[in-house]
């Protein structure tokens, strides 16, 4: 490589890592506790195992309707079902298509249609954590922004890579020069690290990015395939009508054998249109499991009106979730990625160093 | 071996290749995706663990 080529490599190296550092190392700090969140949930939040008959349960229309009822001038938005225990969550709001910030979550146990005992009210500290690794706790903004960072990451990410090969010649692989100064040391163990942890690196930046853009890629499915699937009538909002939500529910996984509910989603909702309730579905594998089938059911007569399979950018970003947090191979995964992330943390610090601690003659000479 | 990127490339296309093996079950599939990062963190303790004698 030519000397003015690695200077100009160099310049793209230092600067698109010293844009995002900062903001790379408060993401990898709020990373950390969130690999292992649902474990300090079962931690701060105690929850003794239940055990229940599907005799015991009431019909979910039952439930809802009970729910509405205390809530005079609610209207249901959002149904979801917990999974290791019989309560479904049913998010409320003025209208349907009421603001996040105007809408109510109702936790209700299917055994009593009451709130269950026991929840604590309230956010807990992991959602804060996650606000701040999300967007820094400036909405929208600051999840773009966070989005930006993470490319940056990746430029930094490719420049350091095409830094490293001419310079490891010398070291040979995974090596730091003992003897050396302390800068030298450093950079050998930023080159080390950054190498190695490449690929993971690389999977969380892209992933991150393409998380920030959840509403955007949310926005345009629901205006390409989800608007061919329901030809929406321009008229008003279908009134929810008590006592369909569970034909909905048989009938859409009626639609798709073998399948699961993960939400539905009532008549004029962001995920539903005006006249439809959107039933979405999960599969039965794991790789299935965290990809989504929406079926559309006809909020007058229960019946599906058309099952749309998601296209692949719903896919990918239902898969960047996962592919994000690396919360989906266990323990041992949640420790090693943890690990990766604490490497992450050296490499970021390491440059952070080397950078701070560059000689400042060399600075001036290169000026001249 | 002698290009310097190649040892690099190998552990990312390994690393990457278990990290998507996981997504798709909870079987051999978790196993694949724990060697993939154990392969990224190895030659870190083996560079430390050289680094120390």
């Amino acid at each position: 490589m030519k000397p003015a080529t690695l200077r100009a490599w160099s310049k793209v190296h230092t600067w698109s890592s010293l844009i995002c550092t900062l903001f790379l190392l408060m993401l990898a700090l709020t990373g950390l506790p969130l690999v292992f969140h649902d474990e300090i949930d079962r931690l701060t939040h105690p929850r003794a195992a239940e055990s229940w008959t599907a005799a015991e349960l009431l019909p979910i229309d039952q439930v809802i309707a009970a729910t509405l009822a205390r809530q005079p001038g609610q209207v249901p938005i959002y149904l979801s079902f917990d999974e290791d225990r019989p309560v479904i969550n049913l998010t409320t709001g003025p209208a349907s298509d009421a603001p996040e910030a105007a809408m109510r979550f109702n936790p209700i146990d299917l055994r009593t249609a009451a709130p269950p005992l026991g929840d604590a009210p309230g956010h807990g500290v992991m959602d804060i954590v996650l606000d701040l690794h999300k967007d820094m706790l400036l909405g929208k903004a600051g999840e773009y922004f966070l989005g930006a960072m993470g490319l940056c990451l990746v430029v930094a990410l490719v420049s350091g890579v095409v830094l490293y090969a001419p310079f490891a010649r010398k070291p040979g692989f995974a090596t730091v020069r003992r003897g050396k100064s302390n800068r030298l040391r450093w950079l050998d163990w930023h080159n080390v690290i950054g190498g190695v942890t490449l690929a993971w690196a690389m999977v969380v930046g892209v992933t991150g990015t393409i998380n920030t853009l959840a509403d955007p890629i949310t926005a345009w499915w629901r205006a390409d395939a989800l608007a061919h699937l329901v030809h929406d009538r321009n008229g008003a909002v279908l009134p929810y009508r008590p006592g369909l939500a569970q034909i909905a529910l048989r009938n859409a996984q009626a639609a798709v054998p073998g399948s699961q509910v993960q939400f539905v989603a009532f008549p004029g909702a962001a995920f539903s249109s005006r006249d439809h309730i959107a039933v979405y579905l999960k599969g039965a594998t794991p790789l299935t499991a965290k990809l989504l089938t929406p079926v559309m059911v006809d909020a007058r007569s229960g019946t599906v009106d058309g099952v749309a399979p998601m296209p692949w950018y719903m896919k990918a970003l239902l898969l960047a979730q996962p592919l994000h947090f690396g919360d989906y191979g266990g323990l041992a995964m949640k420790v090693l990625w943890a690990l990766l992330d604490l490497a992450s943390i050296v490499v970021l610090g390491s440059g952070l160093y080397l950078w701070l601690g560059k000689p400042r003659p060399a600075r001036r000479e290169r000026r001249a | 071996m002698k290009h310097p990127l190649v040892p690099i490339a190998i552990i990312a296309a390994v690393s990457l290749a278990g990290m998507i093996a996981g997504l798709a079950g909870d079987g051999w599939e978790d196993r694949a995706a724990a060697l993939g990062l154990i392969v990224s963190l190895a030659p870190i303790l083996w560079a430390l663990r050289r680094a120390k004698i």
